[in-house]
């Protein structure tokens, strides 16, 4: 499996969203290599005749109605924001970045 | 006596009988965090005020001659991970640190509904991630057999807690074997329950598909009266089983006649000699009870389960711990100048090293062009895993295996995150294949360090395997811990 550089380790942590700060980026991209590298053990198995999404040992998934319900923690919900203004949630600017 | 030293059934026969009240029994026990937390942090919230008053409303019922149900008076700890609506869910995290949900957990609901009194939360790993408890946001929790020692993880604070004096009881989630190690590591039983069993409606998110609530307790008959009162069908969680509640009881000899499955060759050279001692002393005690020992293979499980799992579990982590963004609750950090930057710098400044190392892990497994070679591969290694279990359950009705291949270690020996992974080898595999397993005390090593033993069993066995581990543990079952170094 492919080593990783750090500047495709700091592609992975934008695409998680996460901010990598450059003191932590050392012991990240050698944590990430140890762990590929530990992966590839699964390369040993022959699993060609393996389908892992037949589900003999379960029940089909279940759904509730879509039926309209009052939902009274409206408020309890809104204020859990750290940002609420009114009834209304204020963000910064989207878009527009590089 | 001491009231914090009474366990759950004592205390609720003891109510009935008029001995004591709640509130001298619920004073006891906040006298005892209070005594012990100093040395042990074991928890994160406790609600001191609302137990006093909850208890004093016990005490009034009481009074009038109601029986509150199972629990009555009984106080319980809940892990950080356990949303309540009157106490803070941090999750241990940074990103959490603020946060009251706006709701009780199921499993929570059905506690007060049965007369249980919340006494707090309990540290665990952040986000659940971790098996020392070393990486909750808020500092370590420790092993009140050893305070150089961790407590072990996830739910080492729960776990910690009942092994102290704490409570009775309290709850943890399992998504590796975060309840199972820890109960191992501090002397208890601890129990995972079949996938599915128990409500996570109100458990914060990590791997869905592994995770599962279950209960610490001192004494297997508290372990029973606890799962009685939390195990049964829940509408609000779509893998809950609608199915009848098991019926928890222990009899007199639940291992004549069982075939118990032992894996002796491939846990060989895994083990501490003190646990290697313990597996074999069990082994000897299986016969004693009637048991017929059978050899059995898990070679895949063992093999390629931690593997599978930490290619799983990060995958289902990335996607749920999604959800934190610094918009619509928990923390927000940084003065953003975008959207995209509020995202990052929250997420980069709330989550903390381990849970980030997921997060990565995840992302970079499900990303366009890796994901066959790892997610769905996983995937197939995880049915594998299943098939073999199920195979060896049609030789035995039970697998004993130890919880953990070495007791309790040091804070900050296992310093490596892929050594720390490393010692979920015994509790992993019962994740990936959904099945119930509880871990029970042996005894304890030369030095005074719980050795702990798990007995896993096919799907809906739960109630047939608490049966047994109970006829296991009996003989070292009950003990509090004092703190101090040994």
């Amino acid at each position: 499996m492919p080593r990783l550089s750090k500047e495709e380790v700091m592609k992975i942590g934008k695409l998680a969203r996460l901010e990598i700060a450059p003191e932590e980026l050392d012991s990240l991209s050698e944590h990430f290599n140890g762990i590929l590298d530990y992966f590839s053990k699964l390369e040993e198995l022959d699993l060609s005749a393996v389908d892992p999404f037949t589900v003999e040992d379960t029940r089909p998934v279940r759904l509730r109605d879509d039926e309209v319900e009052e939902n009274e923690r409206r408020e309890a919900i809104l204020n859990q924001s750290p940002s609420r203004e009114g009834d209304f949630i204020r963000v910064p600017r989207i878009g527009g970045d590089k | 006596m001491e009231l914090y030293r009474l366990s759950a059934a004592e205390i609720v026969t003891g109510l009935k009988e008029r001995k004591f009240k709640c509130t001298d029994v619920v004073a006891s026990c906040l006298a005892r965090i209070k005594s012990q937390e100093p040395q042990l942090h074991a928890m994160l919230y406790v609600a001191a005020d609302t137990a006093m008053k909850d208890a004093a409303d016990i005490d009034a019922a009481i009074g009038e001659g109601r029986d509150l149900g199972r629990l009555m008076g009984v106080p319980v700890i809940l892990k950080d991970n356990i949303c309540t609506s009157s106490m803070p869910t941090t999750c241990a995290s940074k990103i959490l640190a603020n946060w009251v949900p706006p709701y009780d957990a199921t499993v929570v609901k059905m506690l007060k509904a049965e007369g249980a009194v919340i006494l707090g939360k309990a540290n665990c790993d952040e986000f659940a991630m971790g098996g020392s408890t070393e990486n909750s946001a808020f500092g370590p929790t420790m092993n009140p057999w050893d305070v150089s020692r961790v407590p072990g993880g996830s739910s080492g604070g729960s776990a910690a807690a009942v092994a102290a004096g704490y409570a009775p009881i309290s709850l943890g989630s399992d998504t590796g074997g975060s309840i199972r190690q820890p109960a191992s590591f501090c002397g208890l039983y601890g129990m995972k329950p079949t996938y599915g069993q128990v409500s996570r409606y109100g458990l914060v998110a990590f791997a869905s598909s592994l995770d599962q609530i279950g209960p610490f307790a001192r004494t297997a008959e508290d372990l029973k009266l606890i799962l009685s009162a939390i195990c049964a069908f829940d509408p609000h969680d779509s893998t809950s089983e609608d199915r009848p509640a098991p019926c928890f009881n222990l009899s007199d000899a639940p291992l004549r006649g069982k075939k118990i499955g032992v894996l002796t060759k491939l846990v060989d050279g895994k083990l501490t000699a003190d646990l290697q001692a313990a597996m074999n002393e069990q082994i000897e005690e299986c016969r004693r009870l009637g048991a017929e020992i059978v050899e059995v293979a898990l070679p895949k499980a063992l093999e390629y389960g931690l593997a599978c799992y930490y290619i799983l579990a990060p995958a289902e982590a990335s996607s749920n711990l999604a959800r934190y963004d610094g918009v619509r609750y928990g923390a927000a950090y940084g003065e953003a100048k975008s959207l995209l930057e509020l995202y990052v710098k929250t997420r980069g400044e709330g989550f903390g090293p381990e849970v980030k190392r997921r997060i990565l892990t995840g992302t970079y497994v499900l990303s366009s062009g890796f994901y066959d070679a790892y997610y769905l591969t996983a995937q197939k290694v995880r049915k594998v895993i299943k098939q073999e279990f199920a195979a060896a359950f049609e030789q035995v009705e039970a697998i004993l295996l130890p919880a953990s291949p070495t007791p309790a270690f040091k804070l900050g020996e296992m310093s490596v995150p892929l050594t720390m992974y490393m010692a979920d080898i015994f509790t992993i595999p019962v994740n990936l294949a959904g099945l119930p397993a509880i871990s029970f005390n042996t005894g304890f090593s030369s030095t005074g360090l719980p050795l702990g033993m798990q007995l896993i069993g096919p799907r809906w066995s739960d109630a047939a395997i608490l049966d047994m581990a109970a006829a296991l543990g009996k003989k070292s079952e009950g003990r509090i811990a004092e703190g101090g170094v040994r």
